[in-house]
C-alpha cells in the first residue's frame, strides 16, 4: 500500500509542508500534528488539496484531529469518504 | 521587601470565592476544576513560588501549552504581588532566549524539554533559573535570582511581548489597575455572569486572553480552554462549543473565518455573545457567518495591546452589503478616544486623525525602552497611547478605521512589521532584494514575500528556515515569488501595488 497512486500523491504534497523546516522524512506514522508540521493553514491548504485531487467533500464531523494525526489517517479517511455510505 | 496588603483586584473573586467554590471555574479536555479547587491550588503554587525567592515585583516567565496548571500558575504569580510574562511555547528556542534575555525574569516556569533546551550550551552565569511543570507538579530546579524590583513595578501585572519594528520583542506593561479597569469595564458591557461559559480560544500571549480569563473568573462563570491544535479543526471545535454549551465566543477574525468557511457554526444554539477583534471582518464573510448564527450578538472591539479595547461596535445587525465598512465603534465608557493630527490637536469631526487613547487602561510602558514609551505617548499624559492608527468619527459618533501610519498589517490578528520582515529576507545571502506584502484573503490575510536572487535562486525552504529562526512564526510568507527585478516607482521604491495587482490574478484566500 505505501506505493499506492494515493499515497503517492499525498507524500508529494506532504514533502512541500512549509513546517518541515528541518527536513524530517515523513512516513505513514509521523506525527503530523504532534511534530508542529500541519499549522492552521497548512491544513486548510491540505483539505482543499484533498478534497480537489480525489474529488470528495470532508463533512464537518471529520474535520478533527484523529483523521489527520499522521499520513496513515489521512490515507483511511479518503478511503472511507470514498466509499458508498452502505459501507458505514 | 513589601507583602500586598491583600489580594490584588484580579485574583480576589478567586482567593475569595464565597458561594461559588463548588461552581466550575477552568475546564480543559477532561479536566475541570472547581473555584474552591482552584483557590487551592492557586494558594500552593504562590507558596512554591515564594518559597523559590519569587518577590512581589518580579516577573515570572511562562513557556507552557493551555492548560489548567497554567492558569493556575498565572493567578499564582498575581497572588504573590509579582508580574507573569506568558511567552508562546512554539517559538523558535533562539528567539525565546531572545526575549528572556529581555526581560531578564527572576524565574522561568517552561515544561522540560523547553526548560533544557533553553540552558543548553549556555554559560553558567547565563542560565535561566527554571521550574518546570510536568504532570501537574511543579519542581524548581534552580531557585530564582533576587531579582532588583525596578522602580514604578511594584503594581505591574504582567508584561506582553510583542514584536518591534525591527522584529525584536518589546514588552508590554500592564498594572493590576490597567487590566482591572479593562476588565471591570468589559464584564459590564458583556454583561458576564457565573451562568456563562466562556471560549478560551487565544493563546495566553495573545492579548485577548486577558478578557477570557481575568473577566470569566472575576465573574465566577466558567472558562473553557481550547487546545491550540484543536482550535485548527473545525469538527472538533463544533463538538467542543456543542459539549460545552459556549455562551461567550472571542477570538480574531480569521478564526471565525475558517469555522464559517466549513459552515461549523450553523445552528450552534449556547452562544448568545460573539466578540472578534485584532483586524478587519471582511463583510461577506460576516454576512455569511450572521446567517449560519443568527442569535447572538456579535460586537467588533478595537484597541492594540498597549490600551487593550478601547472602541467596540454592537452590530445592530448583518452588514447590509459586502462592501460595507465596520466601524470600529464608540469609545469604551473607561477611557477617552481623541483622533488627531500631525501637531496632536484635535481634528475637526468628520476629518481623519490618529486614533489616541488616555485613560486607567492604557499601558506602564514598553518593558525596558524609556524612549519608545515616550514616543507612544501624548506629550506630557502619562496614560495616554498613540496607537498609529488613523480614523475619522462619523456623525452618530462611531469611529471609522482608515489604515496604518506605517508599513505595520495585520495578519491573522498578529501585528506583522513588513518592514522587519524585508530586512530580515533581505539579510538572506542568495537574496539580492526582497519585497514583503499582506495580500487580501476572505480567510485572513496571506504573507507573500517577492524575491530578486543575488545569483541563483534557492528552495524556499531554505528561506522559511531562515525566517524562522530570526523572527515570530507568524511571520512566516505564506508564499515566496522570485522574480527578476522588482518592480519601481518613479521615484525608485518598489511599487507595491504592481506587485499587489500580479497576485490577484491567481486564487488567493
Amino acid at each position: 500500500m505505501t506505493s499506492s497512486p494515493d499515497c503517492q500523491i499525498l507524500f508529494h504534497w506532504l514533502r512541500k509542508l512549509p513546517g518541515n523546516l528541518a527536513g524530517v522524512a515523513i512516513t505513514k506514522d509521523t506525527g503530523l500534528i504532534e511534530d508542529g508540521l500541519l499549522d492552521s493553514i497548512a491544513l486548510l491548504e491540505l483539505v482543499s488539496f484533498l478534497e480537489e485531487t480525489f474529488a470528495l467533500t470532508l463533512p464537518l464531523e471529520e474535520f478533527v484531529p484523529e483523521n489527520f494525526r499522521s499520513p496513515a489517517a489521512i490515507l483511511s479517511l479518503i478511503r472511507r469518504l470514498r466509499e458508498p455510505a452502505a459501507d458505514g | 521587601m513589601t507583602q500586598p496588603p491583600e489580594a490584588p483586584p484580579l485574583v480576589r473573586a478567586v482567593l475569595e470565592t464565597g458561594p461559588a467554590s463548588k461552581s466550575i471555574a477552568l475546564q480543559a479536555g477532561r479536566e475541570e476544576v472547581s473555584y474552591g479547587e482552584l483557590r487551592h491550588a492557586v494558594t500552593v503554587f504562590a507558596d512554591l513560588l515564594r518559597r523559590a525567592g519569587v518577590e512581589p515585583g518580579a516577573r515570572v516567565a511562562l513557556v507552557l501549552p493551555k492548560s489548567i496548571a497554567a492558569v493556575e500558575l498565572i493567578l499564582a504569580v498575581l497572588a504573590v504581588g509579582a508580574a507573569y510574562v506568558p511567552l508562546n511555547p512554539r517559538q523558535p528556542t533562539s528567539r525565546l532566549r531572545a526575549t528572556l534575555d529581555d526581560l531578564d525574569p527572576a524565574i522561568v516556569i517552561a515544561t522540560p524539554e523547553i526548560a533544557r533546551a533553553l540552558n543548553a550550551e549556555r554559560p553558567p552565569e547565563r542560565r535561566f533559573p527554571t521550574a518546570t511543570l510536568a504532570a501537574g507538579g511543579l519542581e524548581v530546579s534552580d531557585a530564582a535570582a533576587h531579582q532588583r524590583v525596578r522602580p514604578g513595578c511594584e503594581s505591574l501585572a504582567g508584561i506582553l511581548y510583542t514584536s518591534g519594528s525591527t522584529g525584536e520583542p518589546k514588552g508590554i506593561m500592564l498594572s493590576h489597575g490597567s487590566i482591572a479597569s479593562f476588565v471591570d469595564w468589559a464584564a459590564a458591557a458583556f454583561d458576564i455572569s457565573p451562568g456563562d461559559r466562556l471560549a478560551s480560544h487565544a493563546p495566553f500571549h495573545f492579548d485577548l486572553s486577558i478578557f477570557d480569563l481575568f473577566c470569566g473568573l472575576a465573574r465566577h462563570a466558567t472558562v473553557h480552554l481550547l487546545d491550540e491544535d484543536a482550535a485548527r479543526f473545525p469538527g472538533q471545535v463544533r463538538a467542543w462549543i456543542d459539549a460545552a454549551a459556549i455562551t461567550v465566543w472571542y477570538s480574531v477574525p480569521t478564526a471565525l473565518a475558517q469555522l464559517q468557511q466549513r459552515r461549523a457554526l450553523h445552528g450552534v444554539r449556547s452562544l448568545r455573545l460573539v466578540l472578534f477583534a485584532g483586524e478587519v471582518f471582511p463583510a461577506p464573510v460576516l454576512r455569511r457567518l450572521m446567517a449560519d448564527l443568527p442569535q447572538p450578538e456579535y460586537v467588533n472591539l478595537y484597541g492594540p495591546t498597549e490600551t487593550n479595547v478601547c472602541a467596540y461596535y454592537r452590530l445592530p445587525g448583518p452588514p447590509a452589503s459586502d462592501t460595507e465598512n465596520l466601524p470600529i465603534g464608540r469609545p469604551c465608557e473607561h477611557l477617552t478616544v481623541s483622533l488627531r493630527d500631525a501637531r496632536l490637536g484635535e481634528v475637526a469631526p468628520g476629518e481623519v486623525g490618529e486614533i489616541c487613547v488616555e485613560g486607567p487602561a492604557v499601558m506602564s510602558g514598553y518593558w525596558r525602552r524609556p524612549e519608545m514609551t515616550r514616543a507612544s505617548r501624548l506629550p506630557g499624559r502619562d496614560r495616554s497611547y498613540r496607537t498609529g492608527d488613523y480614523g475619522w468619527q462619523r456623525g452618530d459618533g462611531a469611529i471609522m478605521f482608515v489604515g496604518r501610519r506605517d508599513h505595520q498589517v495585520k495578519v491573522r490578528g498578529h501585528r506583522i512589521e513588513l518592514l522587519a520582515l524585508e530586512a530580515v529576507l533581505n539579510a538572506h545571502p542568495a537574496v539580492g532584494e526582497a519585497a514583503a506584502l499582506a495580500l487580501p484573503g476572505e480567510t485572513g490575510r496571506r504573507l507573500a514575500a517577492f524575491l530578486v536572487p543575488r545569483r541563483e535562486t534557492v528552495p524556499d525552504a531554505d528561506i522559511r528556515h531562515f525566517v524562522a529562526q530570526r523572527l515570530p512564526a507568524c511571520y512566516q510568507p505564506d508564499r515566496f515569488s522570485w522574480l527578476a527585478e522588482l518592480p519601481r516607482m518613479a521615484n525608485g521604491k518598489c511599487d507595491r501595488a504592481v506587485l499587489l495587482s500580479s497576485c490577484n490574478s491567481s486564487a488567493i484566500g
